[in-house]
């Protein structure tokens, strides 16, 4: 029986200042920078971008020249299921209910996330389970994942239930059938006009990236296709459609939607290892990388391919896999 | 002079427009003041002369005497149904004499250098107060009274007096601080780290502001001189205590705007040959997404900054600072002009490079524009400090600015002798200080047990540092204290240094398993039809129930409003995986052997043992009891739910034994009369042993 992992962050929720010095020190060492930040976002429950990037930089220590931007954590976060962040609202954000999910394919794996607070932990901790398997990392951006393991969809679901939360089998398969579509993400795309006097960058889908591509002498209209300009202080997206309009766009959305039109299947599915394979430079839109995410809890994993980095989702159904193709317009998915 | 009817129409008329220009409903929590000043009153009625003469036709006599026998009249103006006190003129005559004092810095603030300005004001050759002037505290105390009751809706009163100068410290109180040197006090507050709800007493309020009141704070001189004078200290203290209770944390520009500074951003190139100048409004809360100046709008970016400003001249904004007005007047982007500009690196801002900073924070690196003309000083200071700087002119500065790169200050104190203003005011204060930075707090002074925050304290001279019941010397300087590390225990705590306090709560979480607003940022899908539709790609603000048919996301969490409904999907049986087992179902047939599968490799990433003990298996029937099977022996364990009535139904009378049945029959028997049963469902079980074993008499019979 593993007694490290949730044992450490049970004993670390609950410490209320009693514990001696070594082992709290024994215990910093083990924590993850997020770990804190989503226990504090867990008693704060809602809050703003600032208060969020104030907590990120406090977390980080002195490593915050070394860090990742704090929006990374925050999109990461917010693919594991334990935040929303309203991007169009000044990134406000919001902590999650907490659910447990049954991990498909998992061998009674349960899975917490949302709000994590130390009054959930601890009941976790005096439930009477078996075996918590050990805390592990979730990714490089992630906090330690909760995981237990129940057995049964019976105690999955009388455990939320002493522990008054939402338990949902395979949650990953069900939110799959709310997946958006690429033209019902880029339907109420508003018109834009291109930011004037900045550098611009087309998305290649050959080169799978962003190549400069300078204003032609002359002007003109720029040919369909998707287009970022690094603004001060942000990075803009515009799509020219194939009709010449230029709307504002989310790059996720937007780079899916010229892969469709060049007909370019960049995704890959390895149906024996149950994995699924996403380029880097076309990232899933949201709701997709937490549908992915969510089939096994964790971050996917960063591989290298002939000089070509990818992400690869662990424990994605064939269903779930289907789906997301479906939705992004990806037809029927290629076997890595 | 005015006399009769004339006067008194033009005195009412007078007497109304100063309540509403000094006394106005405010709401609660806002300070009035009638702070009456000649500028103020040309404001309202060109000239202010016919002021004067309206107040003393009514409450002066010829002579220069107050007429007590109208004042007392008035005092009982409840009395009398009128809405408003009449008496607000006459106070405000005395508020402007006050306030002229201010013009004659060198008379100083005594009780008969009042008299003289009030006696010039009543055209009165006599010295000292007008006779019957003792009245009028009455009056302050009844205006106050009226300010001070909640249901007038005017703010809170700022009336006070003097100790020794009791009736002229009435009047001086109003104006002590005019609404220009108010102005300025958010800034002093930001300077000195103070914050509303610090908890601050009026003493260490005014302790630092007798470190911040210096010239070119932007203070009148003479404002500051009465900061400095201490027969002026409880109400300067007072004053700018309510100040601080009452301030929304906003600056305020000198008409009173609601103001956020413009800063200024260098980023170096090429070894610091080369540098482009940005200027960033700042957008705090509270300013719109787009601030329309006019002739262009600026768009905020949603990390606390508007767009660039582009296509400023850098030059003219450096040598004269900068200033964009709403369109609709209510607040104002500022850049002021200082001949010294310190720049550090503040990661928090989200600026890259060098971005101005208000103070030279001590030990930080540091990098300073400076116009041409102060460089010299610049350099003796930083030389005085031990600190070697580079001056540079890089390209890209705008003409008669120069960088010093590479400065560190490592000591507070003073700048050299005849150094301006314009470096004085920037220098590090060696003060005595008590600032809280970082740590998690979950709202204002609660932070969570192990994350508390460094604390900077700073000691002018010598002193004590307490932090709850522990006392411990200090000698003067800086000292930053983790409070992290010092293990508080979960409650209140104080610490405090010299006059500075602070109060703070640690906690270790609240006591609810799903936070009460969990779920209030979501996905919401609206119905439209078939298949429900994803309204924004953005998460928006949620309450109430979900709308019929609609679906919210937050996180896994997903809620449904009627009668849509979701995949709902078939749960599958856990099996234990170290063994072959048989799953049975409550129908003679119902069974199916099963191998485990081999482990799914990325389970590896949660642990290298959990996963080994359990695999999923899907059945086309609903399994009711699971064999397992090993070298020593068998065992059931009842897995699922019983259908009631299945056991009624089955088995089918004649049925013919074979296949599936035969399997079911033979293995249900098998472990019976191994005398295993399972620990739970034990009667269901038997039941089973029994429709088994009639199944083989009869199959056996045939």
């Amino acid at each position: 029986m593993s007694v490290e992992g949730f044992y450490r962050l049970a004993w670390w929720y609950d410490d209320d200042g009693s514990a001696p010095e070594i082992e709290r020190r024994r215990l910093r060492d083990w924590l993850l920078p997020y770990d804190r930040l989503l226990r504090w976002m867990s008693e704060k429950v809602h809050g703003s971008w600032a208060d969020f990037r104030a907590a990120h930089a406090w977390v980080m220590g002195g490593d915050e020249i070394t860090a990742e931007p704090a929006w990374i954590a925050a999109r990461e976060l917010q693919d594991l299921g334990y935040v929303e962040f309203a991007w169009a609202e000044g990134g406000s954000w919001c902590v999650a209910p907490p659910v447990l999910t049954l991990l498909p394919s998992s061998g009674g794996l349960g899975y917490l996330t949302g709000a994590r607070t130390r009054s959930l932990i601890s009941a976790i901790k005096d439930c009477e389970l078996d075996f918590f398997p050990d805390a592990p990392e979730q990714g490089r951006h992630g906090p330690h994942g909760v995981f237990l393991l129940l057995g049964s969809p019976t105690t999955a679901g009388s455990v939320a239930a002493e522990l008054g939360i939402t338990y949902t089998f395979a949650v990953a398969e069900t939110l799959a059938d709310t997946l958006p579509s690429v033209s019902s993400m880029l339907a109420d795309a508003p018109a834009a006009p291109f930011p004037l006097g900045f550098e611009r960058e087309q998305f290649s889908v050959e080169e799978m990236g962003w190549v400069a591509c300078p204003v032609a002498a002359g002007g003109g209209e720029a040919p369909a296709g998707l287009y970022r300009f690094r603004t001060w202080g942000r990075v803009e997206h515009r799509l020219v459609t194939p009709m010449g309009g230029v709307v504002a766009c989310s790059r996720e959305a937007a780079i899916y939607e010229v892969l469709r039109w060049s007909e370019q299947q960049v995704l890959t599915y390895d149906s024996m290892a149950r994995c699924l394979g996403v380029p880097v430079a076309a990232r899933l839109p949201v709701l997709h990388a937490r549908v992915a995410t969510l089939s096994s809890g964790l971050l996917p994993r960063l591989v290298s391919r002939e000089g070509r980095y990818g992400l690869r989702y662990d424990n994605v159904s064939d269903e779930v896999a289907a789906a997301i193709a479906d939705s992004l317009a990806q037809g029927d998915l290629a076997d890595a | 002079m005015l006399t009769g009817m004339d006067a008194e129409m033009d005195y009412v008329a007078w007497n109304r427009a100063l309540i509403r220009r000094f006394l106005p409903p405010a709401g609660p929590g806002g300070l009035v003041y009638l702070s009456v000043s000649s500028d103020s009153l040309t404001e309202l009625v060109d000239p202010s002369d016919s002021f004067v003469d309206a107040v003393r036709a009514r409450y002066f006599t010829s002579e220069g005497a107050v007429n007590t026998a109208c004042v007392v009249a008035d005092l009982r103006w409840r009395a009398r149904g009128e809405p408003i006190p009449p008496y607000v003129g006459l106070l405000a005559l005395c508020a402007l004499a006050a306030s002229e004092m201010a013009t004659d810095g060198d008379l100083g603030v005594t009780g008969s250098n009042y008299y003289v300005r009030l006696n010039r004001l009543l055209g009165r050759d006599g010295v000292g107060a007008p006779p019957g002037f003792e009245v009028l505290r009455d009056v302050w105390c009844n205006l106050d009274d009226w300010l001070s009751d909640p249901s007038t809706g005017r703010g809170a009163s700022t009336i006070t007096t003097h100790p020794t100068f009791v009736h002229v410290g009435y009047p001086i109180s109003q104006t002590i601080f005019p609404a220009r040197d108010r102005r300025r006090l958010p800034d002093f507050f930001l300077a000195a780290g103070l914050e509303p709800s610090s908890d601050a007493s009026a003493q260490e309020v005014l302790h630092h502001l007798r470190r911040w009141a210096r010239p070119g704070c932007g203070l009148r001189e003479l404002t500051i001189a009465r900061i400095m004078d201490p027969a002026w200290e409880p109400m300067i203290s007072a004053i700018a205590l309510a100040e601080l209770q009452r301030w929304d944390g906003l600056l305020r520009d000198e008409r009173g705007r609601v103001r956020a500074d413009i800063v200024v951003n260098v980023l170096c190139a090429l070894g610091g040959l080369q540098c482009d100048l940005y200027f960033w409004p700042r957008c705090p809360e509270g300013f719109p997404e787009e601030f329309d100046a006019g002739s262009f709008t600026l768009k905020a970016d949603g990390d606390g900054w508007y767009q660039a400003l582009e296509g400023v001249a850098a030059a003219r904004a450096l040598d004269q600072g900068l200033s964009l007005v709403e369109k609709t007047g209510g607040r104002s982007l500022t850049l002021e002009r200082r001949a010294v500009v310190p720049l550090h690196q503040d990661l928090d801002s989200g600026l890259d490079g060098w971005a101005a900073t208000r103070r030279i924070r001590l030990h930080e690196p540091l990098c300073l524009l400076v116009e041409r003309s102060h460089v010299a000083e610049v350099e003796r200071y930083l030389s005085a400090q031990g600190s070697s700087a580079v001056v540079s002119k890089p390209v890209g500065l705008p003409p008669g600015w120069a960088l010093v790169r590479g400065a560190r200050v490592s000591t507070g104190g003073v700048a050299p002798a005849g150094s301006s203003s314009d470096l004085t005011r920037i220098l590090p204060r060696l003060d005595t200080t008590l600032a809280f930075d970082g740590g998690l707090s979950v709202s204002r002074w609660d932070y969570l047990v192990g994350e508390e925050p460094v604390v900077h304290l700073g000691l002018a001279e010598a002193g004590v540092m307490e932090l709850d019941d522990l006392t411990q010397p200090m000698a003067s300087g800086g000292l930053s204290l983790k409070l992290a590390d010092l293990g508080l225990a979960e409650g209140d705590h104080r610490i405090s240094v010299g006059p500075a306090v602070r109060r703070f709560r640690t906690l270790s979480g609240i006591e609810a398993c799903a936070p009460a607003f969990a779920g209030r940022q979501a996905f919401v899908f609206t119905n439209h039809g078939h298949a429900p539709r994803l309204a924004a790609l953005e998460p928006q603000a949620v309450d109430g129930p979900v709308g019929r048919g609609d679906r919210r996301l937050a996180g896994a969490d997903i809620r449904v409003g009627a009668p849509g409904s979701l995949l709902m999907l078939r749960e599958p049986i856990l099996l234990r995986r170290a063994h072959d087992a048989a799953v049975i179902g409550g129908v003679p047939g119902e069974i199916e052997v099963v191998t485990p599968p081999p482990r799914d490799a990325w389970l590896d990433r949660i642990s290298p043992t959990a996963g080994q003990q359990f695999y999923e298996a899907i059945f086309p029937f609903d399994p009711w009891f699971v064999i397992y099977r090993n070298v020593d022996g068998a065992w059931v364990e009842g897995i699922g739910e019983a259908r009631a009535g299945a056991l009624e139904d089955a088995p089918p009378r004649g049925a013919r034994l074979g296949g599936e049945q035969e399997l079911w029959s033979i293995s249900i028997l098998a472990v019976d009369t191994t005398h295993v049963s399972p620990p739970d469902r034990h009667a269901d079980w038997l039941r089973l042993v029994a429709i088994a074993a009639t199944l083989r008499s009869e199959g056996g019979d045939e």
